[in-house]
């Protein structure tokens, strides 16, 4: 099976891909996609994709399985991203391609406009004091982390701004039952010793299950040691009332702040940083 | 002829060894027809094809790890092998020697100890990456190996050294071998891959003395040729007309008839430029094994457009059916239905749903599908189960013969499903007529399901959590064990009659490769590829 690839390349930062892919003539090559943000290249890029890419990488870029998703928005320079599209990428099955440059980076601005802001203006809004809501009043870091302050309870959030739009992070706050990631499912829990507790499943198999309890600690269970456990699919364990607390202009300059948060790492040097 | 002085070591081992006693249901080779009698027999101490035998049942007469005492199975050894991260092979031991393949090397282990013995490692050229490999091929001596170049490549099994190479196919066209070849008498047959990729499929064998070809059986015909029917006339979509033959097929001695699967047509989704039932794809084909003339297929999925190879392995199962005595082809098709069919005469026999599927309404009395409207591909997309990976794919059923059961790994899932023309274009690596999507929210589910034999009913089954593309086979004993890794990445071992899982390992892995057993030095083993390594169990000593 084709499991790795472009996506794992993105993935793993640049630093791997730059040793492993660039030669002097990919130094020349310009760090920004001249085709950025070009909405005739990104539907040209898109349908190049479906034929080119789909097959491993799904028809949403969200991975098919044979290839990683493409829209968690962690991957830094659109050279890299050409890089990995021209040359594949060593030990995995991303094959190489010929396709002329101009293709190349039809692709390149499609798949920053997968999931991501990367091609979307700033969102409006004071960051600043989205940042002191944040942290205060919407009291989202006693579940959320954002570069070592909050809890580890829910989805740590330094790079949503970039795996995310700024539609899909409202809705996140608005809905959050509207979509649950795979990855954070919670389940509500009975040991056989009678304590109850609300938990994210952070990993489960048939016999073990690994979870993060509100207060953040592990929760290492053997499956025997458990009498019931309810996996809530459908019910997010974020409360639903974020924004009925929240004026227009703090939910605005909330998600101003959000929309900020890049991996200051793997986005360093390059246009889309926006510290 | 057959070296008698391994013969007879390996003879006495396997028949009057004192453990072998506790261990094996003793089935006595004759000396003269050794060779030939250890690959067609079912397997004991020695696992000697990619299934373990011809059959393809993944059945082993050991039984020192039964029921009673598998929770005591520990970890024995594990070896490392460079060259991949990502382990498909299914090792293969004769005489206390472990071969196993990782990319394009070879290893030959001690199978007690996991110490290597040797390694040939196959160069390739330039822009030609490592792929999977499944393992090897033994004959007497020799030992055969498909590298991702495309070549077969025969060493001597004592030192690893190469004795010859053939070109099976060319990489430059987008061609790929992976799979573990078969050897025959005095051949070895190995099939090709990339079917995707627009590369016209066919079988191959070669003369095991000096790789020769001796044959090959082209799995899509060129027009004037039989079956050339089921393509249009208008074009050449023959040309790249896929059908691949991506995995090791099955052997009936004495029918001296060869199973192989075929993959699906290409471009994958886009079927309206091959209409037709585009044969001999999705097909099991029987051949004859000294000419490779076809005696009979069938066709699981006519003009496909799914991408459900139907390359699972063809099982040969001797059973009664319906009374009497009859040679059985059982499979449990990506397509989502179980079949059995007399491999003899290619004669449908039985079909039945195992796994969630909406394409068909069900199968007619010839076993062709009645195909539902509006399951093939679209432009926008259309939902449809089995997901694009299929109901079960190249992980290792297995059957129990003691209880009729076959032991399946199962996928319940759909795909969104997308098409649109797909010109072929030499070297450009896709010819898939776009592609696909998992559905968001709604992730495929593993299982290991146990099948009646008769029925094709469901007698037990478990769910797998973990992930989707875990993708571990199955092993079935005579100590009344079904081994499956599962979907998680552990070996677990069930209980063959009732399914409840007895003991697991966690391997630290998703997995792709099937566990096989052995026995070495007075202990049975299981051994299981995952990542990089090697994985040995036994009971204590």
């Amino acid at each position: 099976m084709l499991r790795t690839g472009l996506g794992l390349c993105l993935a793993l930062g640049l630093a791997w891909c730059c040793a492993a892919g660039f030669d002097e003539k990919d130094k020349k090559d310009p760090v920004r996609n001249p085709l950025a943000r070009n909405p005739a290249a990104i539907e040209a890029g898109g349908e190049l994709f479906r034929a080119r890419c789909s097959f491993c990488h799904g028809l949403d870029g969200k991975g098919g399985g044979r290839g990683p998703n493409l829209t968690s928005g962690e991957w830094g320079k659109d050279s890299d991203i050409f890089s990995a599209i021209r040359k594949g990428v060593p030990g995995t099955q991303m094959p190489p391609n010929d396709l002329p440059d101009a293709e190349t980076w039809q692709l390149v601005a499609f798949i920053r406009s997968l999931g991501g802001a990367g091609d979307q203006p700033p969102v409006a809004g004071d960051p600043k004091r989205g940042e002191e809501i944040f942290f205060g009043k919407a009291r989202c870091a006693s579940c959320h982390m954002i570069r070592g302050r909050g809890s580890p309870f829910g989805p740590e959030l330094s790079n949503v701004g970039a795996a995310r739009s700024a539609a899909k992070i409202r809705q996140s706050i608005l809905e959050p039952s509207a979509e649950i990631l795979s990855d954070w499912a919670g389940a509500r829990v009975e040991l056989r010793s009678g304590e109850k507790f609300d938990g994210v499943i952070r990993n489960e198999d048939n016999f073990s299950v690994q979870l993060v309890d509100r207060q953040g600690r592990f929760r290492l269970l053997d499956k025997r040691k458990i009498a019931r456990l309810t996996r809530l699919e459908k019910e997010s364990l974020m409360p639903g009332d974020i924004a009925g607390t929240l004026s227009p202009d703090e939910l605005q300059d909330l998600l101003a702040f959000l929309d900020r948060q890049r991996s200051s790492e793997a986005n360093a040097g390059n246009e889309y940083s926006r510290p | 002829m057959h070296n008698v002085r391994v013969s007879r070591r390996t003879f006495v081992s396997a028949a009057a060894a004192p453990f072998v006693a506790g261990i094996v249901r003793p089935v006595l080779p004759s000396v003269q027809n050794y060779w030939a009698d250890q690959l067609a027999g079912t397997p004991a101490e020695n696992w000697l094809t990619y299934h373990g035998d011809y059959s393809g049942r993944r059945f082993s007469r050991l039984a020192a790890i039964a029921r009673a005492n598998v929770k005591r199975l520990q970890a024995a050894w594990v070896y490392q092998a460079e060259g991949t991260s990502h382990q498909e092979c299914t090792p293969v031991v004769r005489d206390g020697v472990m071969y196993v393949t990782a990319s394009n090397i070879v290893y030959a282990l001690d199978a007690c100890a996991g110490r290597k013995i040797w390694e040939y490692r196959a160069e390739l050229p330039e822009g030609i990456k490592p792929e999977v490999n499944r393992g090897v091929a033994l004959s007497e001596h020799r030992l055969f190996f498909a590298t991702a170049d495309c070549r077969l490549i025969a060493l001597d099994a004592r030192n690893g050294s190469r004795v010859w190479e053939a070109r099976v196919a060319d990489h430059r066209k987008e061609y790929r071998l992976t799979q573990a070849p078969l050897v025959i008498k005095d051949k070895v047959v190995v099939g090709m891959g990339y079917g995707d990729w627009g590369a016209r499929g066919y079988l191959d064998c070669y003369d095991q003395a000096t790789g020769a070809l001796v044959w090959r059986f082209w799995t899509v015909p060129r027009p004037g040729d039989p079956f050339s029917e089921t393509w249009p006339e208008a074009n050449n979509a023959w040309e790249n007309g896929g059908g691949c033959t991506w995995m090791t097929g099955t052997y009936d001695r004495e029918a001296n008839l060869i199973y192989w699967g075929t993959g699906n047509p290409a471009p994958d989704f886009y079927g309206e430029g091959r209409t037709g039932d585009n044969l001999l794809t999705n097909c099991v084909v029987a051949l004859d094994a000294d000419t490779g003339e076809r005696r009979w297929h069938f066709q699981f999925t006519p003009h496909d457009t799914h991408d459900w190879d139907a390359c699972e392995c063809p099982m040969l199962v001797d059973a009664a059916w319906r009374g009497r005595p009859r040679k059985l082809l059982v499979e449990a098709n990506r397509n989502g239905f179980f079949y059995v069919l007399d491999r003899i005469t290619g004669e449908y026999l039985l079909g039945k749903v195992f796994a969630t599927q909406t394409w068909a309404r069900g199968l007619d009395p010839k076993g062709r599908p009645i195909v539902i409207e509006g399951t093939d591909p679209t432009p926008a997309g259309v939902k449809v189960c089995p997901t694009v990976e299929g109901a079960s794919n190249w992980m290792s059923p297995s059957y129990s013969p003691r209880y009729g059961l076959y032991y399946v790994v199962a996928q319940d899932g759909c795909t969104i499903y997308a098409s649109s023309a797909a010109p072929f274009q030499e070297g450009k690596n896709n010819y898939q007529g776009t592609g696909t999507q998992r559905l968001p929210g709604d992730p495929a589910r593993m299982f290991i399901r146990a099948l009646e034999l008769q029925t094709g009913e469901k007698r037990w089954e478990r769910p797998m959590l973990g992930s989707e593309w875990s993708w571990g086979g199955t092993l079935a004993t005579a100590g009344d064990l079904v081994f499956v890794g599962d979907a998680a990445g552990n070996l677990v071992a069930h209980d063959a009659e009732k399914g409840d899982a007895l003991w697991h390992f966690y391997t630290g892995r998703d997995l792709s490769a099937s566990p096989m057993t052995y026995a070495s030095s007075g202990r049975q083993f299981v051994a299981l590829a995952s990542g990089s390594a090697i994985f040995t169990f036994a009971l204590p000593e």
